[in-house]
């Protein structure tokens, strides 16, 4: 079974994303904000990670930093969620986001939820090979 | 200036006053002007400083006997962001002084959106600051005899600049936040993951879900009208054929189209075209001239992406069988937040922001935007891209 990381500090959006996320069968751990988000993912390994940027203690970012610095979650696929950015993609959060490694960046206000789950099946089912992943 | 008044006394006789006391005079007058905070530089045809103001002093930290005979592009370099100084022959003054430029294209715009890449000027002790200078030939007999530049420094600017684009970004992320909540809430009602709703519920729903795509269409293009004014020259110029430009522009709005009824044709002419310029700035241009088209014609009618070359430009054109626009209204199409009268009843949904945001893009290529218009007739929009320019002045100013 799948585990998603929801790392989301507004309680409609968790609820919209773990709804969906539930229905297509995947199990679902929530945090907050970022320094949450990385005791979640200690004691949980997920298999995915949903990541907000805008969030009290700890961002995205931080998130983002220390995952990609430890051997053990750095091939985690992580999908940046956020408000933060403009649909012409040169927007320097975006830019920053992937090149921390981020897998994707969707401005949520943009793109229905479906596409969020759509991607994230793309990851776990292997439809889409996570780019820090062993070739 | 009482001497120049003076040079002839009651009895008719000239009085020619002292060559020194009148040089002495103009030193002063040009000391003085622009206080502390318009520097002012004057040269001589070889680019040589003959005058300075004492805010040239207080900005550059050079007092004027340092250096008068000096040449100026030495004596305070010009870099860019990163540091690079930029070389002599491509200083603007350079230009100025050997003819190259001999109008206002010299100068530099400052606010609005003709907004340079910022420079600096390096001062004596070696410290820098970003400024905004204006030069100007000084003309005699059609001729360069010298220049005067004025320059002063925008630190007070950038930083402001800097606060706008903050609170900015901070904008669209708080509003955006609760609408991109009731996006993905009704989605997933939609679903029917969390139980089945009565036909009327649903209709009730998809109200509101438009109206919450409404909000979510008008915040997007108001930040994409104020970024566009704010964002510095990031114009890519690259070489491109027309064809996957079509492609791409009309796969973007076939949905649109599809949903209207609305046919679309692009005849061939734009396989043999190939153009240099920003290929995503003139896909979001032709993009904006196509939706319109499709919003503003009627079901079973035919909308047409086409190109055609001229002497010296090659032209975009989208064109329509639909409503047009009313003749009293066709000067103000590319205002902000304007729409015709007879557009808002069509569509009332518009947010009047497209046409704006395809005048800025295509400021920013270099091309123009133009249309041709008869009320229940239909329109064409036309983007007219110059061969050798991208962007207005651009390629100068990058440099300078």
């Amino acid at each position: 079974m799948n585990k998603i990381l929801i790392v989301e500090d507004e309680d409609f959006l968790v609820r919209a994303l773990e709804d969906n996320l539930v229905a297509e069968g995947y199990t679902v751990d929530i945090a907050k904000n970022g320094e949450k988000a990385i005791g979640k993912i200690r004691k949980k390994k997920p298999n995915l990670v949903l990541l907000d940027i805008l969030m009290p203690k700890k961002d995205g970012f931080y998130v983002l930093e220390e995952m990609k610095k430890n051997p053990e979650w750095k091939l985690i696929p992580v999908i940046v969620l956020s408000n933060l950015g403009s649909n012409r993609g040169e927007d320097a959060a975006i830019k920053r986001a992937m090149e921390m490694g981020a897998e994707d960046y969707l401005v949520k206000s943009q793109h229905p939820i479906q596409e969020v789950i759509e991607k994230v099946k793309d990851y776990l089912e292997g439809r889409k090979t996570a780019k820090h992943s062993p070739q | 200036m009482k001497k120049f008044k003076k040079t002839i006394n009651k009895k008719g006789k000239k009085i020619i006053p002292e060559p020194e006391e009148v040089i002495a005079e103009q030193k002063a007058i040009f000391s003085s002007v622009g206080d502390h905070i318009m520097a002012i530089v004057a040269v001589d045809k070889n680019g040589k400083i003959t005058h300075t103001n004492e805010a040239f002093e207080a900005l550059t930290g050079w007092r004027e006997k340092e250096v008068i005979g000096k040449f100026l592009i030495k004596i305070v370099p010009r870099e860019d962001e990163d540091g690079n100084k930029v070389p002599f022959k491509k200083r603007i003054l350079s230009k100025v002084l050997s003819g190259t430029i001999l109008t206002s294209a010299a100068t530099v715009a400052v606010g609005g959106i003709e907004k340079l890449p910022t420079f600096y000027y390096v001062r004596k002790d070696k410290s820098r600051f970003p400024a905004s200078s204006v030069i100007s030939p000084i003309l005699l007999n059609g001729r360069a005899s010298g220049a005067i530049e004025v320059f002063y420094d925008i630190t007070k600017e950038r930083e402001l600049e800097r606060i706008r684009m903050d609170f900015l970004s901070l904008a669209s992320h708080q509003l955006r936040t609760p609408l991109s909540g009731i996006k993905w809430l009704i989605e997933t009602m939609y679903r029917g993951i969390i139980g089945e709703m009565t036909k009327k519920q649903k209709e009730y729903l998809d109200d509101i879900y438009k109206i919450n795509e409404q909000m979510i269409k008008l915040i997007s293009d108001i930040l994409s009208t104020l970024r566009l004014e704010s964002e510095e020259a990031l114009v890519k110029k690259e070489k491109i054929s027309a064809s996957p430009i079509f492609k791409d522009v009309l796969t973007l709005v076939t949905a649109a189209a599809k949903e209207r009824k609305i046919a679309l044709q692009s005849p061939l002419n734009h396989r043999t075209v190939t153009i240099k310029t920003d290929p995503e700035i003139l896909k979001s241009i032709l993009g904006c001239f196509l939706s319109n088209a499709i919003n503003y014609s009627m079901p079973g009618q035919k909308v047409i992406l086409d190109v055609k070359k001229e002497s010296g430009a090659i032209v975009f054109f989208v064109r329509d069988f639909g409503i047009g626009i009313p003749k009293r209204e066709q000067k103000r199409m590319f205002e902000r937040f304007y729409r015709a009268s007879n557009a808002k009843t069509l569509k009332p949904t518009g947010t009047g922001l497209g046409l704006n945001i395809a005048k800025v893009l295509a400021e920013k290529i270099g091309a123009e935007t133009s249309f041709k218009s008869e009320e229940n007739k239909g329109s064409t929009f036309y983007l007219r891209i110059p061969k050798r320019s991208s962007g207005r002045n651009i390629k100068t100013r990058n440099k300078s």
